[in-house]
């Protein structure tokens, strides 16, 4: 029987463990699911994650944890970066293109959070699924020049049944019908949906006004007590925080994962590099720096990478030096890298909205989502109503990019114009896979371990910047319908720096034909026999919604094929 | 995970029997054991420094019927924050999740209660490994980290922020001689900003970030005195775990804290648009950027 929990300093779960089923590369939304999956049917598995553990009592077993250390704290979270990326000694690089040169810009480029749960513990917790039509783009559009749309190698009814799994073992709040675009569901919302924010109810007015079609925003936080975790109270620092009352569901699949005794959970510990055999077709070892830097590595029977789209493809890229990259025979590896296209529209309101109250979003529309090959309705993206809460940021926003100093200062601390009376929508807009727009390594950047770093080439294609501009002006007038009082749309990503959004999807493209994709349609590299991915980097192409619960479905479907091939469905909601 | 020890239960642990039984809450965590009695409050600046850059606070965000930068402690918060490294842990990262400034929901009620939770602000939490190399280079420079200038000349070396301030808070002494003032606080408000245009454009936009974050911070971290800055401009700070919308036990009912509405407009806070040089202001930029005035 497992001891738990851990008494080992950056060792959750059983730390008497030292022969591994499974070795998956990351913690975060993909990975944790995986772990919860190959876990609870018995599997060995050791978890590597690079970031640190702000979740004390992950691994023990009494009532009331974890005992997360998150807070409502703007310093730590946003200022010093308590779950960031450290671009300080992690740079990466980025470039619009080849023109710009070995690289247009180093620093923070797309970071996902680095902590035990990964990015998936700062997120406001969104989970709508995508549409019936995302998994056959190609069939719908033919061939767009400059993208490489592509067919899923699944349709939406084979991922159903893990899109409800997912809802139920995360934690899902939404309202069933009450989206008219979404698509078809097996059953109910595991809960109902929680307190709408006024900033919601106002962009709900002002876009039933304008005949669209608002909703309760699907997310992965309890509205009522569930799952051992307590209803969310809407403290405010929802998107960018972790949740100090763990009310998100973001680590309970880990939880269950550890909670089985067959999991070992390394954290600070950074992959390395994968050694393969000598046929090159199965890894043998996944190297790490323990820590402390020191050099380590763990062996299983099988390696699920889960370090996310850019991470995943570079540890691929770090373990063939000089070489196009392990399990790149098609050349894809780290290409079609997708972001989501954000527009972002700002309406100023005489009223404050007092958006440091309530879970960042709690209502948006679907209805620019738009409709494959309507010219009309153009494929932009889900629509999130939102708001400001970070009163540091808002400062920082009239004394650096606006140049207040003295009593004009105070006039704006005063009147808050880009704080308190602020409402943002942002829209997701789907964004065309590119084979150009990818992850390479940088020819001459190292991190301070001595790595090479990733570089990420990319530009947006005209079909996200024509549907940004279709409906820029339709959302600056709901914004006038919503009683704004000034609206605008925020000067668009024009190439440099990196665009910001926290959606990185694709790099390691799946498929059937072992030609044009890096991984099948389970997940496993064509190349090797015992490696698989199980993040973002999957996706064949990106939607318009909001990605992580897809992400989470496809990982939960791929980790109960590696448990049983003929009946995946059966064995991914086993009781921990 | 690393988290310091409370010093709160440090003692309660103490006095039932020793140190062993703390084993068990320290799942899966690493350690830094601090002994019973408040943090030292450490410092870097000199007495003269200090002096230089709360004048040049004083004139950035002055006092007026709402709190300045010097009135809320900006200037200790960057003296700390330049001193953060002097301790036995980095002091950047403080724990949670709870500040004990709000109450637990009365468990009848769901209403506030009459229990507030202890500072967990208070504590310090020891940085990952990649965390505190950032850290250093962040204060010290690059090269005071092994591989901190790993990618010099293509980035920049890292000068820290220590140097940062020292020279730059010098500049600002000579920029005030220059100007034929005996010192920089002597200068008038607008001669002090004036000097601080002039003064090096890395300096200048540390300190700015820093004067932001001093005002409003977390009080534990040296500014936003008794958080005195979220008062004055009708900002809620941390609200767990309360939070905003209660539930009662009983019925499962979910309503907004009465003083705090969550979920409709909130009558106490300035509902009646912006202040007219703002409002001028954001409506030159939001027409610039080719948007609408609706009213």
């Amino acid at each position: 029987m497992a001891r738990l929990p851990s008494r080992v300093p950056h060792v959750l779960g059983d730390t008497s463990l030292d022969r591994f089923d499974a070795v998956i590369v990351g913690s975060g939304a993909g990975g944790g699911i995986a772990a919860r999956v190959l876990a609870t049917n018995g599997l060995k598995v050791c978890v590597l994650e690079a970031g640190p553990n702000w979740f004390p009592g992950l691994d023990d077993p009494a009532p009331g944890n974890p005992r997360p250390i998150f807070a409502n704290d703007e310093i730590k979270t946003s200022v010093r970066g308590f779950f960031s990326w450290q671009a300080r000694v992690e740079p990466r690089s980025f470039r619009a293109s080849e023109a710009d040169g070995p690289r247009g810009y180093v620093g923070s480029v797309n970071d996902l959070p680095r902590t035990v749960g990964g990015g998936w513990v700062i997120a406001d917790m969104k989970s709508p699924r995508f549409a019936e039509f995302d998994f056959r783009m190609h069939s719908e559009l033919g061939d767009v020049p400059g993208a490489s749309f592509a067919d899923w190698p699944l349709d939406y009814d084979e991922l159903e049944p893990f899109y409800a799994a997912t809802e139920r073992l995360v934690g899902v709040q939404g309202e069933v019908g009450a989206d008219p675009f979404a698509a078809r569901r097996s059953g109910p919302y595991p809960m109902p949906v929680g307190a709408p924010m006024y900033v919601s109810q106002l962009l709900s007015e002002g876009a039933r006004r304008l005949g669209l079609h608002p909703f309760p925003y699907p997310a992965a936080v309890n509205s009522i007590p569930r799952d051992g975790r307590p209803a969310c109270n809407d403290c405010g620092f929802c998107s960018g925080y972790g949740c100090p009352v763990n009310a998100k569901g973001s680590v309970a699949p880990l939880r269950a994962a550890l909670l089985t005794g067959n999991v070992q959970l390394r954290s600070e510990c950074k992959a390395t590099r994968l050694e393969t055999d000598a046929s090159g077709r199965r890894v043998v070892a996944v190297h790490y720096l323990d820590p402390q830097g020191r050099p380590a590595s763990v062996s299983g029977d099988r390696v699920l990478l889960a370090a996310s789209s850019i991470e995943s493809a570079r540890l691929c890229l770090l373990s063939d030096p000089g070489g196009p990259g392990l399990g790149n025979s098609s050349g894809q590896l780290g290409r079609n890298l997708m972001f989501h296209f954000q527009t972002l529209a700002i309406g100023i309101y005489r009223q404050s909205l007092h958006g440091e109250r309530g879970k960042s979003v709690s209502a948006g529309f679907s209805d620019f989502r738009g409709v494959p090959g309507d010219p009309d309705r153009p494929l932009g993206g889900i629509v999130e109503f939102g708001t400001n809460s970070e009163k540091i940021a808002e400062a920082k926003n009239y004394l650096l990019d606006t140049g207040q100093r003295g009593a004009s200062l105070k006039s704006f601390l005063r009147s808050s114009p880009f704080g308190a009376h602020i409402a943002v929508m942002t829209m997701q807009g789907e964004d065309a896979p590119q084979p150009t727009n990818r992850v390479d390594l940088d020819p001459d950047l190292r991190d301070v371990d001595g790595l090479p770093v990733s570089r990420v080439t990319y530009q947006p294609h005209a079909m996200e910047l024509a549907a940004s501009r279709f409906y820029a002006p339709k959302l600056i007038d709901l914004h006038g319908a919503a009683g704004a009082q000034f609206a605008f749309v925020a000067p668009r990503y024009d190439g440099q720096p990196a665009p910001r959004t926290r959606h990185v999807l694709g790099t390691a493209r799946m498929g059937d034909d072992p030609r044009t994709s890096v991984v099948d349609r389970w997940q496993k590299f064509h190349d090797l026999d015992n490696l698989w991915q199980v993040d973002g980097g999957v996706l064949p192409t990106g939607s318009g919604y909001n990605p992580t619960l897809t992400l989470q479905a496809l990982a939960l479907r791929a980790a109960g094929a590696i448990v049983d091939p003929s009946r995946p469905e059966a064995v991914v909601e086993k009781p921990a | 995970m690393r988290i310091r020890i409370r010093r709160r239960e440090f003692l309660k642990v103490a006095g039932a029997g020793g140190l062993a039984l703390w084993a068990p809450s320290l799942a899966g965590c690493g350690t830094t054991a601090s002994g019973p009695g408040p943090l030292p409050v450490r410092s870097f600046l000199d007495d003269a420094e200090r002096a230089t850059l709360t004048a040049l606070a004083a004139a950035v965000v002055p006092e007026d019927d709402t709190v300045g930068a010097v009135g809320a402690g900006a200037v200790d918060y960057v003296d700390r924050l330049l001193a953060s490294l002097d301790g036995p842990s980095p002091d950047l990262l403080r724990g949670g999740p709870f500040s004990g400034r709000e109450p637990w929901p009365d468990p009848r009620t769901g209403e506030a209660g009459s229990e507030f939770p202890d500072d967990d602000f208070v504590e310090v939490v020891v940085p990952s490994r990649l965390q505190e190399i950032a850290a250093r280079i962040e204060l010290l420079g690059s090269d005071a980290v092994e591989n901190g200038s790993i990618n010099a000349p293509i980035v920049p070396k890292t000068r820290g922020l220590r140097a940062l301030y020292r020279d730059g808070l010098a500049d600002l002494e000579r920029l005030a001689r220059d100007r034929g003032a005996a010192d920089f606080a002597s200068l008038d408000e607008p001669a002090r900003l004036s000097a601080f245009d002039a003064s090096d454009g890395e300096f200048r936009q540390a300190v700015l970030n820093h004067l932001a974050e001093g005002l409003f911070c977390a009080p534990e971290y040296g500014g936003n005195r008794d958080g005195v800055a979220w008062r004055d401009f009708h900002w809620d700070g941390d609200s767990q775990p309360l939070g905003h919308t209660l539930f009662d036990p009983a019925t499962g009912a979910v309503f907004d804290r009465p003083d705090r509405p969550n979920q409709s407009l909130d009558p106490a806070l300035p509902n009646d648009g912006l202040e007219p040089d703002v409002e001028r202001f954001v409506a030159a930029t939001v027409l610039g950027l080719g948007g609408k005035r609706f009213f």
